[in-house]
């Protein structure tokens, strides 16, 4: 089931820089946000306290609320967290092991019981992945192109069944071909499951959003539905990061 | 015919009678010939470090090298207007030193020592100093003396101390090889050493006498069989541990007692061996007559079924070898951690997997080549080491077991120049055999450490 997230006060600094600053917001489920804004605006790093990941940083302080369906995720255990919230990094990071092994890896460590060969079908081919590969899922996962490898990734991740899906910039290293399969795949996961994406790619956000939220230096600065907000932004930072005046 | 194409002709025609081309082109051909010559000497020159009948080829080495480096400095003269004072300088060298040889005394007292050096020695040394040069101003000529040319020529400068650290240790290989197979033998190798006299009763002419009765045979079996057993029990013991070190010291890295830790491999791994050695046979002295003292200095029976105390047996030479290995096995872990990539850490993490999970499915795996590695260089270690066995180890005529009285291959060299008078007597033809068999299986080890950490870096890092 697609979970809200409240994001309610949330500062966040590293070895005492802050990075993000008394963010609040909210992340409709089912639905695609986007985060936008130049780089270093502290969108990767909102992205990564939503899961916990930034635990695991040296340094790392967050301050603030996260709700996750009304829950704080920092009285969950983190590990159970991240099993509700799946992540889609940056850089295709396939583990060294067979495609195979690659999607069942949530699986085996999650000990969910199923039929892992049903569950390697659906979720590649929930990736868009599954007629390259099918023939090569006893193949090392460092033999697939880069585009596959990251779309693998997706397949790991949905693989899980978590609630919510967080992408962080999963297109910036893809060719053309590879980004239009995935935010394909992110259009058709709409309604299934609640999907964050930042993003420095406008376009992109135009494309797949749902939400858009735009971040400047730490800040939220306008948040509200991606048709509205890059037709008729409120506020002029808006209007001049969308016109390319900056960023 | 147009006038240019004359011209060129002309030129064409020209080009071999210009005194200075056919000067240039003397000096190429020197300059080879003179590369040539030194890349010759530098290889007579290692040799004859060991092989001092070689010493004759060093005359025709300096006259051919001081002859051309004349006749270049006069082409260069031609050439240039000017000498060539490297090469001046070369052919005073090389002159100097053929007088030098002819000069000097065959042998030499070396730091009035009884060690003496002949003089083939000291001239492969001075071998060494003329050729280098010679090499690098030979390569700068031959590449037209550009800056490019200079990069090139140093070449030789850093090749010489490799090329001839790797001659020493080819003779010395070649001296073992050589020596140690003409000795070795399938007997030699099945057989164990025996050396054993016992009085028995026997009737001569109905009376009953005492006589003496012994059994003597050449052999190493026990010595080979026991460096495996020792090779095999330090494993045993220092990989579970070194392991466990290297990932708490991974895992806990802000953890006090992790530095605590970090600290005691590192001051293990530069702690003197006989400190070592000392610590054992202490161990070995004070627990006699307790009731572990067959585990700590082993036991054996003789022929006649006797039994006997030794004086250090494989299982304690193996825990004290293991302090040894432990630290390079930790060090090696932590390093195989610290080189997991923190994308796929973060990536097992991020689908929830707990920390324990992410440790053996992806730090371990990662890290196992380094591991590998480590605990082979570190068993290659053991069988060379004789230092810490050297209070314990006895000569292996009673069998290889973990409570029997510790011996080693190493420990065979050892012990037939300076152990017991019927060791040696037997033995002394066998040290290089010996050592033969010990150089073949660290090689044999350090190649399994290749092949395996090849072998695993592909299969679980996927490169």
């Amino acid at each position: 089931m697609p979970s809200s997230i409240e994001i309610e006060n949330v500062s966040i600094s590293y070895n005492g820089t802050k990075v993000v600053k008394n963010l609040t917001l909210s992340i409709p489920p089912a639905k695609v946000t986007a985060i936008i804004g130049p780089s270093g605006c502290g969108k990767t790093t909102l992205l990564r306290s939503i899961n916990r990941l930034s635990e695991v940083t040296d340094g790392c302080k967050v301050e603030g609320k996260i709700l996750l369906d009304g829950q704080d995720i920092y009285r969950m255990d983190p590990v159970l967290l991240r099993r509700k919230i799946g992540m889609v990094f940056q850089k295709p990071n396939p583990f060294p092991k067979s495609v195979r092994d690659n999607v069942l890896y949530g699986v085996k460590a999650t000990k969910i019981n199923a039929d892992h060969q049903d569950v390697v079908k659906i979720n590649l081919e929930k990736a868009a992945l599954w007629n390259e590969v099918k023939d090569r899922l006893h193949e090392n996962a460092f033999s697939l192109s880069i585009g596959q490898q990251q779309r693998l990734c997706l397949a790991r991740c949905l693989a899980v069944s978590p609630d919510v899906i967080l992408m962080d910039e999963p297109a910036s290293s893809l060719d053309p071909l590879s980004t239009s399969r995935i935010e394909s795949s992110i259009l058709s996961m709409k309604g299934e499951f609640t999907v964050v994406i930042v993003t420095h790619n406008m376009q992109q956000a135009r494309r797949v959003a749902d939400y858009t939220i735009f971040m400047y230096l730490g800040e939220l600065v306008e948040c509200g539905e991606t048709q509205i907000l890059f037709e008729n932004p409120k506020r002029e930072e808006t209007r001049e990061y969308l016109q390319g005046r900056f960023g | 015919m147009n006038s240019s194409a004359v011209t060129f002709m002309f030129n064409v025609l020209k080009r071999p009678f210009s005194s200075v081309s056919v000067t240039v082109s003397i000096m190429k051909v020197l300059s080879s010939l003179i590369l040539t010559v030194s890349i010759i000497g530098f290889g007579i020159g290692c040799v004859s470090l060991s092989v001092k009948a070689l010493e004759n080829y060093f005359f025709p080495l300096w006259l051919t090298l001081g002859g051309f480096s004349v006749i270049y400095s006069v082409a260069h003269r031609f050439s240039y207007g000017r000498w060539a004072w490297n090469y001046i300088a070369l052919f005073i060298l090389s002159f100097a030193a053929g007088a030098l040889q002819q000069l000097m005394p065959e042998h030499f007292l070396w730091m009035q020592v009884n060690a003496i050096v002949h003089r083939s020695f000291i001239m492969a040394l001075l071998v060494f100093a003329v050729t280098v040069p010679a090499a690098c101003s030979a390569i700068f000529a031959l590449f037209g003396a550009t800056p490019r040319a200079q990069d090139i020529s140093r070449y030789p400068l850093l090749l010489a101390p490799v090329l001839l650290v790797f001659s020493a240790y080819l003779v010395l290989i070649i001296n073992i090889i050589v020596n140690g197979a003409s000795n070795l033998d399938w007997e030699i190798i099945v057989n164990p050493f025996q050396w054993q006299s016992w009085y028995e009763l026997v009737y001569k002419n109905g009376w009953p006498t005492r006589e003496l009765m012994s059994l003597k045979q050449a052999g190493m079996r026990n010595h080979i069989l026991g460096t495996l057993l020792l090779i095999g029990l330090t494993a045993a013991f220092s990989l579970p541990i070194g392991m466990c070190a290297g990932i708490f010291i991974h895992e806990y890295r802000r953890n006090k007692l992790s530095h605590l830790i970090r600290w005691s491999t590192t001051s293990l791994r530069v702690i003197s061996l006989f400190i070592l050695a000392i610590a054992a046979y202490g161990l070995v002295r004070h627990t006699s007559g307790t009731p572990i003292s067959d585990l700590v200095a082993g036991y054996f029976y003789d022929i006649q079924g006797i039994r006997h105390t030794g004086h250090g047996s494989y299982l304690l030479a193996a825990l004290f070898l293991s302090l040894l290995v432990i630290p390079i096995i930790t060090r090696a872990t932590e390093e195989g951690c610290c080189s997991v990539p923190k994308e796929l850490k973060e990536a097992s993490l991020a689908v929830g997997a707990s920390d324990n999970h992410t440790l053996f499915h992806i730090t371990i795996p990662w890290s196992l080549p380094n591991v590998i590695t480590g605990l082979i260089l570190g068993c290659a270690e053991v069988a060379g080491s004789v230092a810490v066995i050297l209070f314990l180890a006895g000569s292996g005529q009673f069998g290889v077991g973990p409570l029997n009285e510790v011996t080693s291959l190493s420990f065979f060299i050892w012990d037939c120049e300076y152990g017991a008078m019927t060791f040696r007597k037997l033995m002394e033809p066998y040290q290089l055999s010996a050592a033969l068999l010990l150089l073949f299986l660290t090689t044999l080890l350090t190649v399994t450490a290749f092949v395996l950490q090849r072998r695993f870096g592909k299969r679980y890092r996927g490169a």
